[in-house]
């Protein structure tokens, strides 16, 4: 299957605006409910963030490679660099214990809102070096629920 | 994002307004760290008017509040929008603030 969008963005922050705004309206598009969109465009903006921050260090000569594939059971997200690979243990899901405060360790909050938003997330590193996650969300209300594409 | 700051009797407050993110959060983080004025006891950030935060805002928030409790000020988010506590929420922080809706 193809994928419905991809794009490749410059690692610089002053870009995820622009992602943002292209997803919001992307998912509208595909009938995704505004609190839910709102959820899946935080999500992705922490995982390209994280690609920013940790894989190029804010170096903005890196390039985000945004792909994202759809079908009547749910949305899969991917979000890959080329830049320095993560630490795994860094990318595992937590989950705290009653009045237990979440330390904002580097890519730490961002990491549990992806899991929080999304049913699934996985992590590998690149082929040649990098990080790609993949994140994968049922359509809210069950298989085909949300109605896909233009009337 | 803009922000407006003002000192009314002992009160800083900061005014957030637009999408706070990876690009904006260091303006703010100046606001809420850095520029804060001696003599102010309560630090009160408004954000009535983000229309968005991501971690990066969340964790600029927890570091003023770190920082306001060692200078033994006090730290308030003053009427959360919908996106901001949403990702408060996420983050599992929204206990973590003392949170005021009430009017000015």
């Amino acid at each position: 299957m193809n994928p419905d969008v991809r794009l490749e963005v410059r690692a610089d922050p002053k870009l995820l605006r622009a992602v943002r705004a292209f997803l919001r309206s992307y998912l509208e598009s595909q009938g995704l409910g505004a609190e839910a969109a709102a959820n899946v465009v935080l999500a992705v903006d922490e995982a390209c963030a994280n690609s920013i921050r940790h894989a190029y260090h804010f170096s903005t000569t890196g390039v985000v490679d945004l792909v994202i594939l759809a079908d009547d059971a749910g949305l899969e997200v991917q979000v890959a660099d080329q830049g320095e690979t993560a630490d795994p243990t860094l990318l595992r899901r937590r989950e705290l214990g009653a009045g237990e405060v979440q330390p904002p360790a580097p890519g730490g909050l961002g990491v549990q809102i992806m899991y929080r938003v999304f049913d699934e997330v996985s992590y590998a590193p690149g082929e040649r070096g990098g990080n790609r996650v993949t994140m994968r969300l049922a359509w809210p209300g069950g298989a085909g629920a949300a109605p896909r594409g233009g009337a | 994002m803009a922000i407006q700051t003002e000192e009314d009797q002992g009160t800083w407050t900061v005014r957030v307004s637009g999408e706070v993110d990876l690009y904006s959060s260091p303006e703010m983080r100046k606001a809420v760290v850095e520029e804060v004025p001696a003599s102010a006891d309560v630090l009160a950030v408004d954000l009535e008017q983000v229309a968005y935060m991501d971690s990066s805002g969340v964790a600029t928030l927890v570091e003023g509040l770190r920082e306001s409790s060692s200078q033994n000020r006090r730290f308030v988010l003053l009427r959360p929008s919908p996106p901001v506590r949403k990702v408060l929420e996420l983050s599992r922080l929204d206990m973590v603030f003392d949170i005021e809706e009430g009017d000015e």
